[in-house]
């Protein structure tokens, strides 16, 4: 049977930077699906781009939101994404046809948005100043998940990595394990720093392999838990992280911490730089730090799931780490070694012969046999790494490519028809086979889009005045100009031509929203917005659609 | 603006432009002895409140028509009406001036050739900033609805619509009064543009006491126009003068440059952010007055005369230029017996209308019709070509209503968006 190759996916980690994926809109959080073929990006502009991450192009973008989108999460099979915007409203899309499945409003920011694991019908989301609510996606139920201390609403959460349990924690450092269906609490622990000082819980990350999670807390340490041992602890047991993580030198604070595919390594972005700390997470041990672009700040991280490479945003651009790419030639060529240096090479008599009289009896064992033997080329070997502990076979529903039309110069005109039926690949052969499909683009005669559902989320006690963190960033003008640089460490190799990331065309209108002055006309938000914004709001999103 | 609605017309299709349609028309009576001169009408006038039409018929009467009334006639009675269809009643009989009910028609002789007539009102017009709140006294019942002539002895007398009646006689002009425009935010504050080189400021709430004096001019002053706001005064004049005015400390804000004959004609857009003017070198230019740049130019000859030929008499004297309400059509009249609607993002005009001898031309308060007055005493009026403007340009006026051009550029927006605000799209 054909094997693929798995060795490629031997784990390890970034070293160097290896270009970025830029296009007009300004990104502000990325994740990757569940096989690491897709990258999601949320923009400032309220656009969700989704990168194919094989060939550094963009495969969709969705125009999601008005207000930047701030939170994004991809569901278990890759046809859904939930994402949340600066304006409180959290909506699932579908990713191949761009539609607005449903939408809630909350009456605050939201800080995360997170599917159920297993579940794709459950979404956690953490708002602002509130308790997590479970969203039941069916049925457009909500449950508020208990607290720890009603005085202390400055929650996050996050499932473990089946979605058996939902891990919380506050301000004041405690962590509180629920069982995710009942909502029990059936563990709970109080992160201590130095002499039992609290400290407020930034983010809780969990690995995708292995049962390893970290805790991100407002005292620069990363502490890495085992999460059986948590559980046997028990309610206020004592557990020992098996791990604390910090840059003792400069104190550096962190703004998104998580594991690499394998759950061997951390990676951790700073706050204060664009650097990213990566250790390996059985030692403990510093093994790299990679250095971005100098006078910008990082706004998120994410580890590829299978392969070593990490994504991180700063200044509206995404940088793709990867490995130092050695060129192989003997992979194309079984017969072909490479030499360090000039060999003198003794030809045999007969070399050149057209006819070999000196040869022996002819071998027979060696390429006549292997014509006769069978060979398998259908079945094909679910690969390791795709595949979760507990299962055994790949999702053949699963969505892992997109569908890329070509571009036609006039969208008006509709030469093959209206579109067929959406096209799922998976993955069937070498890998990198035939995943795109080409479709028309132009939509043709189309049902009429209905109107997703939109429900409004009461919680109580919660203020509707808050800002989301985004939005109320100041001091980093500098930051948000768009720099054409590339991060430090690349070897100068030109990696533009085969990975020049295409920009999308329809995006002929559209423009960055520039100037750190942007700032002011977004951070009135709490506030309704005068009419004169409204009225350049407007024609700066007609002039994006439409022209003038 | 959608590519839906954009017609490029190459020039040589100008022939095969359209028609305007023909609204009615007002001819003058004539006797058989009629002296040929005197007869001109210089300035044709709409009430602010669209109520009245002023038509000065030469031989120093100005008849005001009621508007809608000669709308109505007009398509009853099919689009050719003799004045004395109309039917009169003379004010003297019409006691009670008060009643407003029914405006009437009134004739007013004022005695001299009549050069200019303007609209004033106590009420302030609704696109207006009511920048001088204080100074509106509005009575109910009794907001006053003046009409200014200026004469050929300089001589500017004010009448009461209402009744038809003289109120004011100001005599301060040495020369013709070319030109008269209240300010438009109820203030009654009226400015006259005179041959003998000034403008004079009056205040027609204080007895028509005479403000100030605006010299800079060195020659004939032919128009002057009031900015929506009322905060800017533009002058034109003879050896291509285009002056702005601050008419808050009535001193002079910049000269526009660009002309090459004598300006003739000016007038603001509705929001204020662009200044028509017309001269006669043949062109419409179309500025931004808060920064002084031309962004427009609407040529009447084909090929463009050089300047030297656009210095002098060229048969192709554009003689004046209205803006409609909806911000986007510019009329102007010129010599070569056509009057052309224009578009003003668009090179060529949308339609032409032929016209014989006009003089000066301008639009209903409610922009759907065009008035052109001309050289016999008679007034023709076409359909402006009418369009449903579209959202982003309705934003734009909403916008520049308030902001000037350099607050507009310090917007934190796309600089696609600016330059559209801007008008230089």
């Amino acid at each position: 049977s054909l094997r693929f190759v798995a060795e490629s996916f031997g784990q390890n980690y970034p070293e160097e930077a290896d270009g970025t994926l830029d296009c007009i809109s300004m990104a502000l959080t990325c994740t990757f699906n569940r096989w690491g073929t897709l990258l999601a990006v949320g923009c400032n502009d309220g656009r969700i781009v989704i990168w194919d991450f094989l060939t550094r192009g963009i495969a969709k973008i969705i125009s999601a939101h008005i207000h930047p989108v701030c939170s994004l999460c991809w569901s278990r099979d890759g046809h859904k994404l939930v994402s949340a915007s600066t304006d409180n409203i959290v909506s699932q899309w579908d990713v191949l046809s761009g539609d607005c499945d449903q939408r809630f409003r909350f009456p605050s920011p939201i800080l995360k948005v997170q599917y159920h694991p297993r579940d794709q019908n459950r979404v956690l989301v953490c708002p602002m100043k509130s308790a997590p609510v479970m969203l039941t996606l069916s049925d457009s139920k909500h449950v508020v998940l208990p607290v720890d201390d009603d005085s202390d609403l400055n929650v996050v959460a996050s499932f473990d990595r089946r979605g058996e349990y939902i891990y919380t924690g506050n301000a004041k450092g405690k962590i509180l394990v629920l069982k995710t269906d009942t909502q029990d609490l059936v563990a709970s622990f109080r992160v201590t720093t130095g002499t039992s000082n609290t400290t407020a819980i930034k983010s809780i990350e969990f690995a995708r392999k292995g049962s390893c999670f970290l805790i991100n807390t407002a005292d620069r340490i990363i502490r890495v838990y085992d999460g059986r041992e948590i559980l046997t602890c028990g309610r206020d047991g004592e557990p020992e992280p098996m791990q604390k993580l910090q840059d003792l030198v400069n104190r550096t604070p962190w703004k998104k911490c998580c594991f690499s595919g394998d759950g061997e390594y951390i990676v951790a972005g700073s706050a204060r730089q664009h650097a990213l700390y990566i250790w390996e997470k059985s030692i403990g041990n510093l093994v790299k730090i990679l250095h971005g672009t100098r006078g910008e700040l990082l706004l998120d991280v994410a580890w590829h799931p299978v392969r070593p490479i990490i994504a991180s945003i700063s200044s509206g651009v995404v940088s793709i780490w990867a490995q130092n790419q050695v060129e192989n030639w003997s992979a194309f060529a079984p017969d072909f070694k490479e030499l360090d240096e000039n060999v003198e090479y003794e030809e045999r008599e007969s070399e050149f012969d057209i006819e070999d009289e000196d040869k022996s009896e002819p071998e027979q064992t060696g390429a006549d046999a292997a014509e006769d033997e069978e060979v398998d080329v259908t079945s094909v070997d679910p690969i390791a790494a795709f595949c979760s502990s507990d299962e055994e076979l790949e999702d053949s529903k699963a969505l892992l490519y997109l569908p890329i039309a070509p571009e036609v110069e006039d969208p008006e005109e509709n030469p093959y028809g209206p579109p067929p039926d959406a096209v799922q690949s998976s993955l069937t052969d070498e890998g990198i086979g035939s995943e795109k499909k080409r479709q028309s683009s132009s939509d043709g005669p189309q049902a009429p889009k209905k109107k997703p559902k939109t429900t409004n989320i009461e919680l109580q006690g919660v203020p509707n005045d808050e800002v989301h963190p985004l939005l109320g960033v100041k001091g980093d003008g500098k930051s948000k100009k768009k720099q054409a640089g590339r991060p430090k460490g690349s070897k100068g190799k030109d990696k533009d031509s085969p990975f020049k990331p295409k920009l999308y065309k329809g995006d002929r209108g559209a423009l960055p929203l520039e100037g750190a002055a942007k700032g002011k006309v977004q951070a009135e938000l709490g506030q309704p917005l005068t009419v004169i914004s409204q009225i350049l709001h407007f024609l700066e999103l007609s002039s994006c659609c439409c022209g003038f | 603006m959608l590519a839906f609605f954009k017609k490029k017309l190459n020039f040589l299709f100008v022939f095969f432009l359209a028609r305007s349609r023909t609204v009615g028309e007002l001819l003058a009576p004539t006797s058989p002895f009629d002296k040929k001169c005197g007869r001109e009408n210089w300035t044709v006038a709409f009430a602010p409140d669209g109520s009245y039409f002023a038509w000065s018929q030469g031989h120093r009467i100005v008849k005001l028509v009621p508007w809608s009334q000669c709308l109505n006639n007009f398509l009853l009675h099919g689009t050719k009406n003799v004045a004395n269809a109309i039917s009169t009643r003379l004010p003297r009989q019409n006691s009670d001036s008060s009643q407003k009910n029914k405006p009437c028609e009134h004739i007013i002789d004022c005695g001299d050739i009549v050069w200019s007539l303007a609209f004033g009102s106590s009420v302030p017009e609704k696109q207006s900033r009511c920048v001088n709140i204080e100074w509106h006294r509005f009575k109910f019942g009794q907001d006053q609805l003046l009409l200014a002539t200026g004469l050929n002895n300089g001589r500017i007398k004010i009448w009461d619509v209402y009744t038809g009646k003289l109120l004011l006689n100001l005599m301060d002009h040495t020369e013709v009064v070319r030109d008269l425009t209240f300010a438009p935010d109820g203030s009654l504050i009226l400015v006259s543009a005179s041959r003998d080189k000034t403008l004079r400021v009056w205040d027609l709430k204080d007895d028509g006491n005479m403000m100030k004096v605006l010299r800079g001019h060195q020659n004939w002053v032919y128009g002057c126009a009031f900015s929506p706001d009322s905060s800017i005064l533009c002058s034109v004049g003879a050896s291509k003068a285009v002056f702005l005015w601050d008419m808050d400390k009535y001193s002079m804000i910049r000269k526009l440059e660009g002309h090459h004959n004598d300006v003739v004609a000016c007038e603001f857009s509705p929001d204020g952010a662009l200044l028509a003017t017309a001269s006669y070198d043949t062109r419409v230019y179309v500025w931004d007055p808060h920064i002084g740049v031309i962004l427009m130019e609407f040529g009447h000859l084909f090929p463009p005369p050089t300047p030297i030929f656009a210095g002098g008499a060229n048969d192709r004297w554009v003689r004046s230029v209205s803006f409609s309400h909806d911000g986007l059509h510019i009329a102007s009249l010129a010599d070569d017996k056509m009057v052309r609607f224009w578009r003003i993002d668009e090179e060529y005009p949308v339609q032409v209308a032929p016209l014989n001898n006009g003089l000066c031309c301008t639009f209903s308060t409610d922009g759907s019709v065009l008035a052109a007055g001309t050289q016999d005493g008679s007034v023709y009026f076409w359909a402006t070509p009418r369009q449903v403007s579209s959202l982003q340009h309705l934003c734009r006026m909403a916008i520049r209503r308030v902001m000037p051009t350099s607050q507009v550029k310090n917007l934190p927006i796309p600089s696609k968006v600016v330059e559209f605000l801007c008008y230089q799209i």
